[in-house]
This record gives C-alpha cells, structure tokens and sequence, in this order.
C-alpha cells in the first residue's frame, strides 16, 4: 500500500514537470514550439481536467451520476465574464464568486437525491443543464444570446497582466497548472478522509451509512458541492482564456464529453480524470482530421476502450495489478475474540438514572394492513444481553428497525438511555450510542475491511472539512488513532489479517464479524445484532458468544435476535419470544425452554434433525 | 453405500482463486447417483467457492469438474442446468418482485416454451411438496418469511428437472421449526432418486441427513467418510458439533 501511493505521488511529479517544462521545449530544440496554439490546447485540456476532477468526486466517491456539470461549468464561466464586463470586477474577485455561486448552485442540485438517485437523478441533472442553456439563449439581454459575452478584459493579478503576449500568457499557463494541482490535492485529501469514505459508504449501502452515523444528505450535498465548485473554476479559468462565452460550450453534449472522461479514466480513482482528459482530449484533436468520420471514430474508440477496460484505464490496470499479485494464503482464521474490548470503554450504558439502557411501550407498526409489530412491551437492564427469539416472520427484524430508526413507529414509545425515540433518523440514534448489525449483512464491499471499520468511527471525528483538506493537526491526530483503534477492532473479532482485503471478498460468515467491529468501531452503548450466528459453523458461534458476553461485562447493553437456540441460552440474561407481532412469552432463557406456547410456536418437535440429539457418543 | 454406484458428479483437484484470495485449492469429491452428500467446514473453508465452481458460476482456476461422466469444466451456469444439475445459492436469491408461480416458471426456463404442459404439472407436483407455497402463489415473493423464500428457491432448482440439486446453506437464518419441515422434504427426494449435494454451516443438521459427508478446511478436504460415523469422530466433535457436557 505505500509503496504504491509512493508510485502514484512519482508519476503526479513527472505529469506537472512535464506540464510545467512544455512551454519552453521550443528554446531546447531551436524551433517555435509551442505555438501559443498549442499552448492553448494544453490550458484547456487542463482546465477541463479541473472539471472532471470534480466531477469525478461526485460521480466516482459519492455515486452520484451528473449528465449536468456542464451546466455549472458554464454557470462559473458566465459569472466570471458577466462580473468582469458589466461589474467592473478584478480577475481574483470574480474568481471567487465563479467558485461560490455554482458551488452553492450544486448543493441546491444535490436535494433531489433525498427523493430520487440512480437514473432518475441523472434525468434531473439533464433536465437543470436543459434549463440553464435555455435561459443563457434566450435571455439576450444579459448573456448575448447567440452571440454571447464578447471582448472581456484580458486578466491581470497583481498588476501583472495574465494574457496579452506570449510571455505573459506562460503566467496564466502556470496558474492553471497551480488550479490543476490544487484540486488534485483537494480530490486526494478528501478521499483519504472520513468525508470521501463516507461519500463511497452511503453510495455502496445507504442503510448502513445512515446506521453508522453518517448523514446521508449532508455528505451527498457537500460531494455536489466541491463537485460544483470545480466546475465554476474551471468555467472562470475558460472565460479569461477564451474572453468569450456562449451558451454552444456548454450544452447536454459537452456534459457527457465531461461523463466519458470521468468512465473512460476510472471513476472513482485518483489518475483516472487525468488520464480520461488526457486521452479524450488528444483523441478529438487528432479525429478533427476525419471530417465527416469524426463522430465515428470518436464513439468506436470510446466503446473498444470500455470493452476492453470496463472499469476504465486506470481501474483495469489497477485490477489488473491487483490479480498479478494474488497470492495463496488461508481465508480461515484462528478462534476470537482476542484481548478486551478496554478501548471501547470511553462511555458505558450505566448510571444514567433511569436504570434502563431500553424502554418500549406498547411499540406498534403497521404497514398498510400488515400489522408487524403489536403493542410491544420491553424494558433492558444496562449491560444485558436480552434475547429476541420467534418464527421466520414475528416481526423481530422489523422491531429492531424501529429501535434503530430506521421505521418510526406506528404507535407506542421507546426510550433509550432516557432519550424518548420520536421520528429521530437512523444517523441521530447512532450519535446516541445506537449501533446495529444488518441479517443480510450491509457492507460497503467495495471499501477495505480495514476501511469498513474507519466508516463506524465516522462520527468520532471532529476535524472539519477545511482542516481535512489543509491536513491540519488534528486531521492527522484523528486519523491515527482511528486507524489504531481499527486495527485493534479487527484484532478483537480476528480479522486482522484480512485489513487490507476488500470486504466483499471476504467469506460470508467473516462479514458478518465484519459488521460487528464495524458497529463496535461506534463504541455503542446498545448494540443491536440481527441473527449474527446465521452461516457460522459451530466453533464460530461459541467464539461469537465469548465476545458478546465479553462486551456485556464491559457495559454494553444488547439485544441479539437469533435463531441458534444453544447460543441463545449460553448468551442471553433475558429472552423475550415473538409472535406474529406479539410478545407471547418473556423471562429467563430456562424459563423459555420450558415454556408450551414457545415450543409451540417456534421450536417445533425436533425429532428428525435436532442438534445435539445423535453425536453425543455414550 | 453401494460400492459399484457410478458417480454423477465427480470433482478432481478443483481450484478457485478471486481477487487476492486462493479460496479452494485441490478438492476432489465423488457424488454418486442416489446419493446425498454434505460438505461441512468453518468460514473460509472454501465450501461455497468450490460449489459455484462446480455449478458453472466461477470459472476454476484449475482441475476438472466432470457431470455423468462429461467433462464440464468451466460450462457456464446455464449450460448445467440445461445438463440437470440446479443450484439453491446462499441467501436464496428469490426473484422478490416476481410472484412465487413466476418464480417456479423461471426455475423452469429452458423448457417451458417447448413444454408448457410439462411445467404446470411439474409446479403442481412441486407446490404439493410445500403447501406453504400453493398458499402464497400469487404473492409477491419479497413478502415471504425466510422460511418460505428458502422452499420457494428449492422448488425453483427442482422445476429444472435436476438430476443433482447443490444447496448452499439451506438453514441460513431459519428457526428451527422451518429446518424440521424442510430436511424431511429434502430426505424424501432423495429417495426419489435426486442425487444431493449439501453445503452446511450447521454440521448437527447436515450429518444426520446425509450418507457421506466431506470436512473442509484450508481451501482443502481434510478427511470424509459416512454421515454416521463422523457424527462420533473425535475431530468432528471438537470443531463442528462442540464437545456437549464433556468440559
């Protein structure tokens, strides 16, 4: 892993030496080379790279699929001009506004994503680029129309003029290569923070996200936001490079070119938006030469690239290292829990003054007809382990997603840790202490186990999104103590060796170990496991049921819903026995065992197939 | 069993490897016709690898994998179907926004343009054997309980018309109540004539239902034998059945 960020860090320093180099090749080689021509093609294929960075953070990190960035990409380039030509604005001030006003332009955008995602966001994306084009034609009176924005000021920066000839054009050169470098830097530092995993967590399983503390809504508005804010540097840069603008830069089709190079790159790694820019770029210089073949060759070279690196250039070759180094090792692991969990230990459930981690009264939820939950009854005792047993469909999944938020209920309370539950969302609760595992498992699978913990941690992290991006002190205090905490989690549940592991690799019984460090990763006060034990073999579940009543005696209240009946009984202080939506017995777990309308219900007769009935030799 | 059985499935020295991971490395297992065999193993053994190996969803990475004695190795998923060996994958995979009746008839896709007939007197022969189901057939199967996903995938693997069935996990997240209902049904067409194999988490559950059983570990088989005898193995106790009232 470091060697390979060493790598990348390598090439970033020959890409911008080169870059940097290339206005002076002609006085090496004694020839007129570049011409300011060129020179111009280099500048706004660094410029349009500036924009699919952005892109790329909203598209590849955030899973948010934009076919409108063009549109905010016109929006910071018409700023930029209308302020300069009409407002009398320096180059810097009206800079700043081309960043701040598509910026906020982009959050706005990223409210349709609490109703609508996938295609259906992609479609109010085009329909917001089909609207802002229309007004810059129509609305001749501030934009030119057709004839657009002509004959800006050139610009200048600290009484240096930017433009005018071709030594001074070398400084807007250099400004560009700096803007370009920056939002590398910006792309990398939010990625390699708890903001990027948590734009990649809610994109990969929402539910968990939101379980974990992550607000959903505000991580995809700041993702639409920078995005944003890119596209508007790169259209004021565009403004004071070409000192024209119309609406033809700008259109539906510009916003795909801006989507092809953010797929044809990689989305979602770091070098992918450089090199899909890079590539498309040269790729349509070079075609103009095909006249009326141009458009062809453009989307046959698109679709053999795709066909032949799926995931993108840069993706493909990633992958493609990544198999190289496949290597043979065991994917079983040695018995768990290891240690104790004293690292949690920096809040525990008890002495709050109620006396109950968990409180609900008469909890009803009803979808439309279906009454799944009826009138509940529960009180848990700090740092219990409380049982939640019934048949396939008692509604015993849909209790637990009222305690954790997840469905308000229908009627009824609940109280946790004396905080009464009322429409609180899932990403609240868990800031209360409110940790959960998923039955059908929820992992961002896509993301490293190790990183699969760090999104737990998310909301131990109080650096704020400029100190992440400055890599101030604290950033990097937080981090390494995340880090360290997360290591010692997988080295509790005996993942260690599995860190750097996509977590989607991982065989089916480790992922849900994977879910429980990842909820610890919270350091909950309740804890909330749905059917832990389902795909474990027999050695798992007693290694499960150590580091519940482990973390039990360390304070932590839980409530395990669970089929396994021995595990039941080994780990449980209090069962409560569900059916059809109704508490039908509550006590001790002897008391259960013993009771008729459970066995009834839920244990059947066990004759042909009940454990333990014919192994135990004589 | 009966020593001159021919084998319908026969695996030799399989391998698997994805991503970084060499999840099964030379397994050699021998199905019979008639037979129902368990695989049993803890987490990462390599038991679901080496299934969707031999049901044609991975490609191996080495060995052969051959089907009433054709080599099929690397077929894909729906060639073997076609050649009568159904999978029932891990977590059911029902289609949820499909009624239960179009589940069945998916089950039944590569026949049922040519014999409709044939199919609907196969679903109803199936729906006999889980009357749960004949309730619910008109129901969305997303609606299912657990339970009844988990008949409702088996009864689709059968509508294949299989010679061998390959279950993976059946007891995956179900109550006790549903797993005495279901292994009776499984028992039964065994002794129909369906070759099973059994990937199970719940060795308890596994070794009293089936013949011969194959211990995993490592990616590798770490010994086999009759159902009953291991049961008893010392080995098997420890690591799978946990040694009850012994320490």
């Amino acid at each position: 892993m470091k060697q390979k960020s060493w790598a990348g860090w390598a090439a970033l320093f020959l890409l911008a030496a080169g870059i940097a180099i290339f206005p002076w090749v002609g006085d090496f080689i004694g020839q007129r080379f570049p011409t300011s021509y060129e020179l111009r093609l280099v500048m706004r294929a660094m410029i349009l790279a500036i924009v699919v960075i952005g892109l790329n953070l909203l598209v590849g990190l955030a899973g948010l699929v934009s076919l409108g960035q063009a549109a905010l990409y016109g929006l910071g380039a018409h700023v930029a001009a209308l302020l300069s030509l009409r407002a009398g604005f320096s180059f810097a001030e009206s800079m700043v506004f081309a960043i701040a006003i598509p910026a906020v332009m982009g959050a706005i955008l990223a409210f349709p994503t609490v109703r609508v995602r996938g295609v259906y966001l992609a479609v109010v994306t085009i329909a917001f680029g089909l609207i802002f084009v229309n007004i810059l034609r129509e609305w001749v009176g501030f934009t030119g129309g057709a004839s657009g924005l002509a004959n800006l000021p050139r610009p200048t920066m600290f009484g240096e003029r930017l433009m005018a000839t071709r030594a001074q054009s070398f400084n807007y050169y250099y400004l560009i290569l700096v803007c370009l470098l920056i939002a590398v830097w910006v792309q990398y530092a939010i990625a390699n923070s708890r903001y990027g995993r948590a734009m990649r967590a809610a994109a990969q399983s929402e539910n968990a996200a939101r379980a974990l503390g992550v607000n959903v809504v505000g991580i995809r508005t700041l993702a639409f936001a920078v995005s944003a804010g890119f596209a508007g540097l790169g259209g004021g840069l565009f403004a004071n490079l070409a000192l024209f603008v119309n609406y033809e830069t700008f259109t539906f089709t510009a916003s795909v070119e801006l989507l092809l190079m953010v797929i044809l790159g990689g989305s979602g790694t770091m070098a992918g938006p450089l090199v899909g820019t890079s590539v498309l770029f040269t790729a349509t210089q070079f075609l103009q030469g095909l006249g009326q073949w141009q458009t062809f060759g453009y989307g046959f070279l698109l679709a053999l690239v795709l066909f032949v690196m799926p995931k993108g250039i840069v993706g493909s070759l990633a992958a493609l290292r990544a198999r190289m180094m496949a290597t043979s090792r065991a994917r079983e692991t040695g018995h768990w829990p290891n240690g104790e969990p004293n690292f949690l230990n920096n809040q525990n459930g008890q002495g709050d003054g109620t006396g109950s981690a968990l409180i609900a009264k008469g909890v009803t939820l009803r979808f439309g007809g279906l009454t799944a939950v009826n009138a509940v009854d529960m009180a848990l005792k700090p740092g219990t382990v409380h049982a939640l047993i019934g048949p396939n469909g008692a509604g015993k999944s849909s209790l637990l997603n009222v305690i954790s938020g997840f469905y308000p209920a229908t009627e009824g309370e609940v109280t946790v840790f004396g905080h009464r539950i009322k429409n609180d969302p899932p990403y609240r609760l868990a800031r209360l202490g409110v940790a959960r595992s998923f039955q059908n498992t929820e992992l961002f699978g896509q993301m490293t186990v190790l990183e699969n913990v760090l999104v737990g941690a998310h909301t131990h992290f109080h650096a704020s999104f400029a100190e992440t991006v400055l890599r101030l002190p604290r950033f990097g205090r937080e981090e390494r103590t995340s880090r360290n905490d997360a290591l010692r989690l997988l080295d509790f549940v005996g993942l260690s060796d599995f860190a750097d592991e996509e977590a989607r690799n991982l065989p089916f019984g480790h992922q849900r170990r994977l879910e429980i460090a990842r909820a610890l990763a919270l350091r909950p006060k309740l804890l909330l496991l749905d059917e832990p034990a389902a795909g474990l073999t027999h050695a798992e579940i007693e290694d499960l049921i150590r580091l519940i009543r482990r973390l039990a005696d360390h304070g932590m209240t839980v409530i395990l819903v669970e089929h396994h009946v021995d595990m039941i009984m080994a780990v449980s202080d209090r069962v409560t026995v569900l059916d059809y939506g109704e508490v039908i017995a509550e006590g001790s777990p002897a008391e259960i065992q013993e009771n008729p309308k459970v066995i009834e219900a839920y244990f059947g007769h066990g004759a042909p197939a009940s454990p333990n009935a014919a192994q135990v030799p004589a | 069993m009966n020593a001159s059985a021919s084998p319908i499935l026969f695996v030799s020295d399989l391998r698997v490897s994805y991503g970084r991971i060499e999840a099964v490395r030379g397994v050699t297992l021998t199905v019979n016709k008639g037979e129902f065999i368990g695989v049993i193993g803890s987490n990462g053994a390599g038991k679901t690898s080496m299934l969707r190996a031999i049901a044609g969803v991975l490609r191996p990475a080495g060995g052969s994998v051959a089907f009433e004695g054709a080599d099929t190795t690397g077929a894909k998923s729906h060639q073997m179907v076609a050649r009568g060996l159904a999978m029932v994958p891990e977590g059911r995979m029902v289609f949820a926004d499909q009624t239960v009746r179009d589940n069945l008839v998916l089950g039944a896709y590569s026949r049922v343009a040519s014999d409709p007939k044939g199919v609907e007197e196969d679903i109803e022969k199936t729906l006999d054997l889980f009357p749960r189901l004949k309730e619910r057939i008109a129901q969305q199967a997303g609606t299912l309980s657990g339970g009844e996903q988990q008949m409702l995938a088996i009864a689709r693997g059968l509508l294949s018309r299989p010679r061998l069935l390959v279950i993976d996990e059946l007891s995956l997240g179900l109550a006790p109540k549903i797993l005495d209902m279901l292994f009776p049904v499984l028992t039964d067409l065994n002794r129909q004539g369906l070759s099973i194999l059994l990937v199970e988490q719940m060795a308890s559950y596994a070794l009293a239902v089936t013949h011969r059983t194959y211990v995993m570990e490592n990616g590798r088989v770490l010994f086999d034998g009759a159902s009953a005898d291991l049961a008893g193995d010392d080995r098997v106790l420890d690591a799978y059945l946990g040694r009850r009232g012994k320490h």
